[in-house]
């Protein structure tokens, strides 16, 4: 045991990945700084510290704007990033398929559904609230989670199959209704589908960032516990079982996980792609497949990526604000079709 | 013991095995042979667990199929036909896969490594291993599964289908010593047999099957005879003694070959 701590082990790649643990938490200090710091007003993290080292009490703009607009909004995007990841970490071993992501049990077509219900028919019988749309989202997301799942399940087995063929069909039914209340909505409910569907964290807000807490830090936390039973999955759901692994409680928890967290953050932030898909990939790519460390890596790269995202979105064109979705595609899609070349045998 | 009664299997509603007695005993290879389609892998299957079926069956007294997983992670590993692997593991990964049921168990996976011939492939990635290379380092991760042959709850199994299919004839003589090893040292196995040589050579006890029954078990030289070889396979088989250790050279068909 002593020889196996001391000395790298061939073929073994935990030192690499423990390594990469750190170096991702760098990652998420620095996006944590430049989202503090940077911003279409002009407070600045130095000058903050310099008021504070000085003695002096912040204006109260300054405070308004780091601790009331700036921070939660860091929050929100760290849980929402590190929620993607995580969700397409265990969507991706669940699936034995490096091309599985979050959305894949449903919960974004049922929270898009939800949305455009809640913009549409909420403009419509004249009830809007700045709740109605995550709300609406987030029932959404766990209605088709639910839906899918008792379909694909059977005598107390879930079929994975026919929870990906299942939520093909569900995806095709949401976007058929989609289409219908798109057709009916007026110009400003197209803004706010549009706006929605791309996602954005710009109604971030404590308030917001509390309401996800509870559904996404817990799958945070326990999702890593699932790390080894995604390993024996690799085998197959069989070879899982005969090394004794409870095949049937970790897809339902892998599932139910995902439900929680992905719904949690869509209904915060909307759709926001490439994440989820990405993150467990790059991971993978550079430290191996061992799900007990991709799954808290994909945490720290997820919400690395997304604060960083969120921060450029802000930047670029300040004052006003890209929706995020079309920085993580802009960053994430070219990475994927690399990914697919290099998986193709592209590269020489 | 592994005592099996009355065993059925439908699949799709369509009956596969129907009413198979079968017993094995630990500390020596139990050879499960007959045509394709015979029902020898769905025995099995069923025998580890992974089907529903009629009847009854028992590991050491366990029932198989109301064991939870871990508990029958403990006392039999499965070697199924192919296992593909989802992922990029390295060999090590693979065969440290086995150890995660049995923690505290005293395997050394790379020992496993080198007792099935792959010593320094450790760093390698499984898939870009050949065939039968995947097939030892599935082997090495069964034996580590286990750990020893035997313990406290009793001797272990080591279920095998078709554990010799994708390699050569030298890997196959020692993939077969080892699992006979491991039958000498107390420990079962039931194996999935299609070589007919290497059943003869190296297991104790064979059960022939056809059509989804079982039409003879007992000590391998008195199941593996011309007429019940030649009724379940459907084609004129005929046994040779080799001169040199007595045992058994199959198969040759009758008419084909000169004698």
């Amino acid at each position: 045991m002593v020889a196996e701590i001391s000395l790298p082990v061939a073929g073994d790649r935990n030192a690499r990945a423990l390594r990469a643990s750190w170096l991702l938490v760098g990652l998420v200090l620095i996006a944590c700084v430049a989202a503090l710091d940077l911003g279409a007003s002009s407070v600045s993290l130095h000058d903050v510290i310099a008021t504070l080292l000085r003695g002096e009490t912040l204006s109260a703009r300054d405070r308004l704007i780091l601790l009331e607009i700036r921070l939660p909004r860091l929050v929100l995007g760290l849980m929402i990033g590190a929620a993607l990841g995580v969700s397409g970490a265990l969507m991706q071993g669940l699936f034995r398929n490096p091309l599985a992501d979050p959305g894949i049990v449903g919960v974004g077509a049922g929270a898009g559904l939800g949305a455009v219900l809640a913009i549409v028919l909420g403009g419509i019988i004249g009830f809007v609230s700045p709740w109605s749309v995550p709300i609406a989202a987030f029932a959404g997301g766990w209605v088709s989670v639910l839906l899918l799942y008792r379909i694909a399940t059977r005598s107390g087995r879930t079929s994975v199959a026919t929870l990906l063929l299942a939520g093909v069909a569900l995806a095709a039914l949401a976007g058929a209704v989609t289409g219908v209340l798109i057709f009916v909505a007026d110009d400003q409910q197209l803004r706010d589908l549009t706006f929605w569907s791309m996602g954005s964290l710009a109604g971030a807000s404590w308030a917001k960032a509390m309401l996800a807490a509870p559904f996404i830090l817990p799958v945070l936390l326990l999702a890593p516990r699932l790390g080894r039973g995604l390993n024996a999955l690799a085998l197959g759901e069989a070879a899982a079982r005969h090394i004794g692994h409870p095949v049937e409680k970790i897809k339902t928890r892998a599932i139910l996980g995902v439900a929680a967290a992905t719904g949690a953050a869509t209904a915060a932030a909307g759709g926001i792609g490439f994440i989820g898909i990405v993150v467990p990939h790059l991971l993978r790519l550079s430290t191996g497949p061992d799900h007990t460390r991709l799954l808290p890596n994909a945490a720290l790269l997820g919400a690395a990526l997304l604060v960083g995202a969120d921060t450029l979105a802000r930047l670029l064109v300040a004052p006003a604000e890209l929706p995020i979705g079309i920085i993580t595609a802009v960053l994430g899609a070219p990475v994927f079709l690399w990914i697919l070349l290099r998986q193709s045998g592209w590269e020489a | 013991m592994l005592i099996a009664r009355n065993v059925s299997v439908s699949l799709s509603r369509r009956p596969v095995l129907h009413g198979v007695d079968f017993t094995a005993r630990p500390g020596e290879v139990t050879a499960i042979v007959g045509p394709n389609g015979s029902g020898k892998t769905t025995l099995l299957r069923a025998l580890s667990g992974d089907l529903h079926f009629s009847g009854e069956a028992r590991l050491n007294g366990q029932p198989v199929d109301g064991t939870p997983p871990w508990k029958m992670a403990a006392l039999r590993a499965v070697l199924a036909q192919a296992t593909q692997v989802g992922f990029p593991f390295t060999v090590l990964e693979v065969v440290r896969l086995g150890l995660t049921a049995s923690a505290g168990r005293e395997t050394d996976p790379r020992a496993a490594l080198a007792r099935v011939g792959l010593a320094g492939y450790e760093a390698r990635l499984f898939p870009e291993l050949s065939g039968g290379e995947q097939a030892r380092v599935h082997l090495a991760r069964v034996l580590v599964q286990l750990g020893a042959a035997t313990g406290p709850d009793g001797p272990r199994w080591l279920f095998l289908d078709e554990p010799v299919a994708a390699l050569d004839i030298g890997h196959q003589l020692q993939v077969m010593q080892l699992v006979h090893d491991f039958a000498r040292q107390g420990g079962g196995v039931i194996a999935v047999m299609h070589d007919l040589n290497l059943t003869a050579q190296f297991a104790a006890s064979t059960a022939l099957m056809a059509g989804g029954r079982l039409v003879g078990q007992g000590p391998t030289e008195t199941v593996l005879t011309d007429d019940a070889l030649s009724s379940a396979y459907r084609c004129p088989i005929r046994l040779n003694r080799a001169p040199e250790n007595g045992r058994w050279f199959l198969p040759q068909m009758a008419g084909l070959l000169p004698v």
